[in-house]
């Protein structure tokens, strides 16, 4: 390098410095990129690349060996007839998280929006992120001694309502029980998808709303021609996290109902556990898994390319 | 303060020479006091004003004046504390903005960004139902009389400010309102934008005819495009006027010294009377000045305290004798110390002081012909013409010499 690195006294301690110091200026991006390109590898390269490599085991002997086979466990997976069922739930599950977390976040949101002093504005908010700090595995649990058939709160509501005689088992029934595990995701979900909305909605400049009044539009029509086109970006975002999350999710339903009555909640996730670590099938278990990551990828990579790409060329 | 308020409706009438002249918009004790956490703040202060058909009134003050506020209640996006908004006869109060005839560009545009310059123009007419042909059609003629056509498929974000301005004229203009209203349009243009924008609203109006009122802080833009201007202050009126009027005959000391650029040049004086006959003097430590009989009459017909009594001469009002070729009575010269020279084309402006030794407020502005032979350092002999100098009493700022 040029004469201004060549300052160190020529001591033999003095050239390792400055060799080390030339070697950092010649390759300064790999010295700044190194640290976090080191934990990228270690935390998510190698898993996946084990996860691929262990889809393609046949598992036996209850996992104590395994052999090469690369394709085995995807045609098991293809033709098991239960592995169709727990997607056909993930979507169910992922898409009803995902609807019921974005209108009430938007609900909520714009709720928020309109509460005039700051003060009190920031408490609600702080209050309704608290309830996305509480554990998963606690949300489902809450969730199922509240819908519980003979001691749950919501039976005993019900039933001082007048709306309800006897005891109604709602996680024994496969419709409802379906219904109780998206709400308990979407409850833990909503902060999440409001937070992300009002910054959408406070970002709104107050002369564009002012100039819809004066054009004459009505509360709805404001709504519809400013405050929507304003929130696409933001309710893009939070409902591609939403979903991705909810499309995953293991914690909330395997805490609730554990995938019963007789699989009707079972998720992909609950799927890839009862058969990775119930039946200690890996190979299998894995292959369900690179299924399960590459929906994901695959939707991602559409959403962020196709449509926020979109977005960005209005917006810009 | 309410007598030069009154007496300029008929100034109006003069101007224009017309008498029967309908009014459009009536401001009547219109007052606003928002609350803080501190206690309540006093926005708008009992303002009331006529404003006729087709006129173009700017209101312009200082920031925080009330002038934005005054707009806003009349588009109602603000409502009015106390007092009366009458709109084309009908008393607007409590109504929402959409069932009121107004129409307001605003400063940062406020194009709808997700919508095309076609769709922002027919947005007003779109929510009223208006059939998709006639929208067409009133596009097509909007966005011709502004000179914006060929942008009509492309969004705000592609659109120069100016351009942008137009848009949001157009997009004022298309609803036909009964009145117009601009909050400060042009602030966020580039100088020479400004300027040509500003002659484009004027023809703009002319071709239009529509009343408008229009706010801003630039005393240039509202001398240049109103037919009156209403000059506030602390939330109150102080005088509206047609802008040769405020200038000429401004009716309070902030007026006077708010309108003209330099601004007018202030001196605490006393009246001291002329034996011979009738006659004022007004002395100062810089001068001693003979004030012209009809100004002299209005003094003395005061019946207030002529202890504070502030002299009022703009820069342009002052000559340097040296170079002019009529001479002047002495009671109308003085002689000052000239401390800088800038020359600013046409004309000079001298910064003048009492002396070498003179602190920076004493200091003072005049506007003398560009071949003046003054340098910094010289003393020179200054004549001003007295009948457009005026009297004002410190205390309540009242121009004693109207």
């Amino acid at each position: 390098m040029s004469e201004a690195y060549r300052r160190v006294p020529e001591t033999r301690y003095g050239r390792l410095k400055r060799l080390i110091s030339e070697f950092a200026n010649d390759h300064i991006r790999l010295v700044l990129l190194g640290p976090a390109l080191v934990s990228l590898v270690v935390i998510f390269i190698y898993p996946v690349a084990f996860l691929v490599w262990s889809s393609m085991q046949r598992t036996l002997a209850f996992g104590a060996t395994a052999e090469f086979a690369p394709t085995a466990n995807y045609e098991a997976m293809l033709s098991d007839p239960t592995f169709w069922n727990a997607a056909e739930k993930t979507l169910t599950y992922s898409f009803g998280s995902f609807v019921v977390t974005m209108l009430s976040g938007l609900i909520i949101a714009l709720a928020l929006n309109n509460v005039v002093r700051k003060r009190l504005r920031d408490t609600y908010t702080t209050l309704i992120l608290l309830s996305w700090a509480v554990p998963l595995s606690i949300v489902g649990v809450t969730w199922r001694w509240m819908f519980n058939g003979q001691l749950g709160v919501v039976n005993k509501l019900l039933r001082d309502l007048g709306l309800l005689s006897g005891n109604f088992s709602w996680l024994a029934n496969p419709e409802t029980a379906m219904a109780v595990v998206i709400m308990a995701d979407a409850w833990s979900r909503i902060p999440f998808a409001t937070i992300i909305i009002l910054a959408g909605l406070q970002s709104i400049p107050q002369e564009t709303y002012d100039a819809a009044k004066v054009d004459g539009a009505t509360t709805f029509q404001t709504f519809r021609h400013v405050t929507l086109p304003y929130l696409r970006p933001s309710f893009f975002v939070a409902g591609l996290i939403t979903w991705m999350f909810a499309f995953r999710a293991f914690a909330i339903p395997f805490s609730t109902t554990g995938g019963g009555p007789a699989g009707a909640t079972e998720v992909l996730a609950i799927y890839i556990h009862r058969f990775g670590i119930e039946l200690f099938d890996y190979g299998f278990a894995s292959a369900v898994s690179m299924f399960l990551v590459g929906v994901t990828l695959i939707v991602a990579g559409i959403y962020v390319n196709v449509i926020l790409e979109q977005l960005s060329e209005i917006e810009a | 303060m309410s007598d030069s308020v009154q007496g300029d409706d008929s100034r109006l009438d003069e101007r224009t020479g017309d008498q029967t002249r309908e009014v459009s918009l009536e401001l009547d004790g219109l007052t606003k006091v928002f609350q803080d956490d501190e206690g309540d703040v006093v926005a708008v202060d009992d303002v009331s004003m006529d404003i006729y058909d087709g006129e173009f009134v700017v209101l312009v003050g200082p920031s925080g004046c009330g002038k934005t506020t005054t707009l806003r209640m009349i588009a109602g996006l603000e409502d009015p504390t106390d007092g009366r908004i009458v709109l084309g006869g009908r008393d607007v109060a409590g109504l929402e903005p959409r069932e009121r005839d107004v129409a307001m560009v605003f400063q940062n545009y406020a194009l709808y960004p997700h919508k095309t310059v076609a769709e922002n123009l027919e947005f007003p007419l779109q929510i009223r139902h208006y059939p998709s042909d006639e929208r067409k059609s009133q596009v097509e003629s909007v966005s011709e009389l502004l000179g914006i056509s060929d942008l009509l498929d492309r969004r705000p974000g592609d659109l120069s400010g100016g351009q942008q301005q137009r848009v949001a004229l157009g997009r004022a203009i298309i609803r036909d309102p009964e009145v117009f209203l601009f909050d400060e349009p042009l602030s966020n243009l580039d100088a020479k934008l400004r300027i040509e924008m500003r002659t484009e609203l004027n023809k703009l109006h002319d071709r239009v005819g529509k009343t408008s009122v229009y706010v801003t802080h630039d005393q240039e833009e509202a001398m240049t495009l109103s037919d009156r201007v209403a000059v506030m202050n602390d939330g109150e009126l102080q005088q509206i006027a047609p802008p040769q009027t405020v200038y000429d005959r401004p009716a309070n000391l902030f007026v006077a010294s708010f309108i003209g650029e330099p601004p007018m040049n202030f001196f605490d004086v006393e009246l001291s009377p002329v034996q011979s006959d009738a006659g004022l003097r007004i002395v100062s430590d810089v001068f001693d000045l003979l004030l012209p009989e009809a100004m002299a009459r209005k003094l003395d017909s005061w019946d207030g305290s002529t202890d504070n009594l502030v002299f009022g001469v703009r820069p342009e009002d002052v000559t340097d004798t040296t170079v002019a070729d009529e001479t002047f009575p002495p009671e109308t010269t003085f002689d000052a110390y000239v401390a800088v020279v800038e020359p600013i084309g046409a004309d000079k402006d001298l910064t003048l002081a009492p002396d070498a030794d003179a602190p920076e407020e004493r200091e003072f502005t005049v506007r003398v012909d560009a071949d003046t032979e003054a340098r910094e350092g010289d003393v020179i002999t200054l004549a001003v013409d007295m009948a457009k100098t005026h009297v004002f009493d410190d205390e309540t700022g009242t121009n004693l010499t109207l």
